[in-house]
């Protein structure tokens, strides 16, 4: 070679980037630069010039191979494959390799011995920047080998979740170990973050929003998003060393994407090229695939909820589409038709609207935890009644037959009171039986007997409390018969005795013998009215408007049903339950008011 | 001298109640099931059938269908006493149906159901 130039070695860099053909002489290059192949992990043969990830570098004619971006502008030179011209080649090649102040007679050198090198290939593109301003240039789309190798990438993405196993598995990205994306849906506190990790297990964790805005801000203002793992110091990164980094702005989510070696060898140029591609491309993939997500999210939630409500729920999701629709649960069906519901309906969102129905209790249809009640104590009074009524016949008649034989005066009477309280026995019976009648039907019974049978059964919640009847407006013993359903009132006066008893037992400060409850009834020419007073602490003024809704208690026991039964058996008979607490005394004062009909 | 059946299960009241008719001038016979009840009925005349409607294998009703065998209705309608715990509407209705009184128990009136069952207006 002619070197007229001084040829002083200087310090400093001088760069080539190189291209092993993969037949070509790699082993030679190993062998005459004495290259230690370990130190090189990414010097291999490559298919493709573009895939060329060598840069020579001189420095005081001691050569490195390493990569570096900047070699962006550098033409590529490529090993020829024969032997006999490798040598020579390789003689060329150093020489090119030695600094000289006279760099134009150097570039001369270089571009000799890349004309020699060149054979027919077509002239390569020189790519200085494949995006500007994030928008692919013309140049872009030929780093993509193939359109297959796109599509492969593409159609194996069912989920987000697999994207990073995907991108590993690419050609370009054989060398890369790991693969982290971070999605953060716009609004929500935290990030999901899954993780393809370099031994190929997926793993999926969940950050706050704060770390990762750091992370987005980072790599969206680095201009060629390469970074080192210095720059970003995060315990949520799942790489090391050095990695790729592209920030994915869509419209409900911000993602980023992320891959590593996990070496600190600098990716190459074209490696980050085609990476920016790549993430480019997906940019609308992921926002279909996120918006898909999200859908099915809410259906699954809709599901979920409709599943879990024990009476007839529709959730109607208005979403995105024009029409609705309606999802409902297995309580709606045709077979719940026959009860009567209501129907609620709520607004949840702008999206969504829940209609509840529910059993409604003013129709005719009784209430269930009654209905079930009196069931079963009226199954109960009936077994009694039957069961007992025959041996109780029995000893009246004994002490009837006893009665006939004896002249005794004495014998005779106490005979007589024998087969009385027999008898007295199976009225007892028999009356309480016509308290708990199921069904409901309009019986003549006598108001007052009703009222003090009632009061027999509050005894064991009221026994040391004093009780009275009052009665105003009746004339005689018949004028007390009237015509309703005897269940139906008992059920009130029960429940109205046993909240008062409770109230002074709970409540009350003095002695609870010191209180009294007392049930008065009146026939005015209007009504009938029967009301239960106590002298107990009254109701407190802020619960007034509460105490009647249905669950409401203010005792550890009990359903807090009571009081929301007697209203509806109230409505049921024709008449309204009101209360108020009592003026002078102490004490509440709940009065029914039954219109007369015919009465 | 009235000759009665009485039909009836609970031992009490099936021998208190012989006695007392008995003591009135009755001859009473006693069954405590359906089946021999009818039987007897069969095998025999009665003046009187005193029938409790729940008895341990059959109702009192099955037992005056199967003496509509023997009697005819206008005679079951005669002859037949029921008497009964359960008076609901639906039995009174059904009793109607064989034209047959029925008597509460426990009797109300002693002495009305004792004439009731020694009643004179039977037969004839």
């Amino acid at each position: 070679m002619e070197d007229k130039s001084n040829s002083r070695i200087k310090k400093g860099k001088r760069q080539l980037k190189v291209h092993f053909p993969k037949n070509g002489g790699y082993r030679t290059l190993i062998d005459h630069f004495k290259i230690n192949t370990e130190m090189y992990p990414t010097l291999k043969p490559t298919s493709s010039s573009h895939l060329a990830s060598l840069l020579i570098e001189t420095d005081q004619n001691k050569l490195s191979f390493i990569n570096n971006l900047k070699l962006i502008d550098q033409e590529t030179i490529t090993l020829p494959e024969e032997n006999e011209n490798l040598t020579s080649f390789l003689k060329l090649f150093e020489s090119a390799l030695v600094i000289n102040d006279n760099s134009s007679w150097k570039k001369k050198q270089v571009r000799e011995l890349i004309r020699k090198t060149k054979k027919n290939k077509a002239p390569m593109k020189k790519v200085n920047s494949l995006f500007r301003d994030n928008v692919p240039t013309s140049g872009a789309i030929n780093l993509i080998q193939s359109r297959e190798e796109l599509d492969k990438l593409f159609v194996k993405l069912e989920t987000l979740e697999t994207l990073p196993k995907n991108l590993i598995e690419n050609n370009v990205f054989n060398t890369y170990e790991s693969c982290q994306i971070l999605i953060h849906e716009r609004g929500k506190p935290v990030i999901d973050n899954f993780i393809y990790d370099p031994h190929g297990k997926l793993s999926n964790s969940i950050i706050p929003v704060k770390n990762f805005n750091s992370i987005y801000s980072l790599i969206k203002k680095s201009k060629n998003k390469l970074f080192n793992q210095s720059n970003i110091l995060k315990e949520d990164l799942g790489v090391v060393g050095t990695f790729l980094a592209k920030e994915i702005d869509l419209k409900n989510h911000a993602i980023v994407l992320i891959i590593s070696r996990n070496a600190f060898l600098l990716p190459t140029e074209y490696e980050l090229n085609y990476f920016n591609e790549i993430v480019q491309l997906l940019s609308p993939l992921l926002e279909n695939l996120l918006i898909k997500e999200k859908a099915l999210k809410k259906i699954r939630n809709i599901k979920l909820t409709l599943d879990n409500f024990p009476f007839p729920t529709s959730i109607v999701d208005k979403g995105s589409s024009s029409s609705n629709a309606i999802f409902s649960n297995q309580f709606s069906s045709a077979d719940n038709l026959d009860q009567d519901y209501r129907h609620d309906s709520f607004q949840i969102n702008d999206e969504t609207e829940l209609i509840i129905g529910r059993p409604d209790l003013s129709t005719n249809s009784s209430d269930i935890y009654h209905h079930q009640r009196v069931s079963l104590l009226g199954e109960l009074l009936n077994t009694l009644q039957h069961e007992l009524s025959n041996p109780l016949f029995g000893l009246k008649l004994s002490a009837d037959l006893l009665k006939m034989d004896s002249s005794d005066s004495e014998i005779s009477q106490t005979l007589t009171e024998v087969a009385d309280n027999a008898l007295r026995c199976q009225t007892i019976i028999k009356n309480f039986s016509y308290l708990y009648n199921d069904e409901s039907s309009l019986t003549k019974v006598n108001l007052l007997n009703l009222t003090k049978e009632t009061i027999t059964l509050t005894k064991s919640a009221s026994r040391q409390i004093p009780k009275k009847i009052k009665t105003m407006g009746f004339d005689d013993d018949d004028d007390y018969f009237i015509t309703l359903n005897p269940t139906w009132i008992s059920q009130i006066l029960f429940n109205l005795i046993i909240n008062s008893a409770q109230a002074i037992t709970l409540h009350s400060e003095e002695k609870i013998s010191q209180n009294s409850i007392e049930v008065f009834l009146e026939k005015t020419p209007l009504n009938i009215n029967v009301s239960v007073s106590d002298t107990g602490p009254g109701i407190p003024e802020e619960l007034i408007e509460q105490v009647s809704k249905p669950f409401f208690t203010t005792k550890d026991q009990g359903t807090g049903l009571g009081l929301s039964i007697c209203h509806s058996l109230a409505n049921k008979l024709g008449g309204q339950l009101q209360f108020k607490n009592n003026k002078n005394k102490k004490g509440t004062t709940f009065t029914l008011n039954l219109p007369r009909v015919g009465n | 001298m009235r000759n009665i059946l009485l039909i009836e299960d609970e031992p009490l009241i099936q021998k208190s109640l012989q006695k007392i008719l008995e003591k009135k001038g009755a001859k009473v016979s006693v069954e405590s099931s359906g089946k021999s009840a009818i039987n007897t009925i069969m095998a025999n005349d009665f003046d009187r059938i005193i029938c409790d409607l729940m008895l341990q294998d059959t109702t009192g009703f099955d037992v005056i269908e199967e003496s509509k065998k023997k009697y005819s209705l206008a005679d079951i309608s005669k002859i037949f006493i029921i008497i009964t715990a359960y008076s609901s509407p639906q039995v009174h209705e059904k009793a109607s149906n064989y034209g047959c009184k029925i008597i509460s128990k426990p009797f109300e009136d002693m002495d009305k159901a004792i004439e009731a069952f020694l009643g004179e207006e039977s037969r004839q």
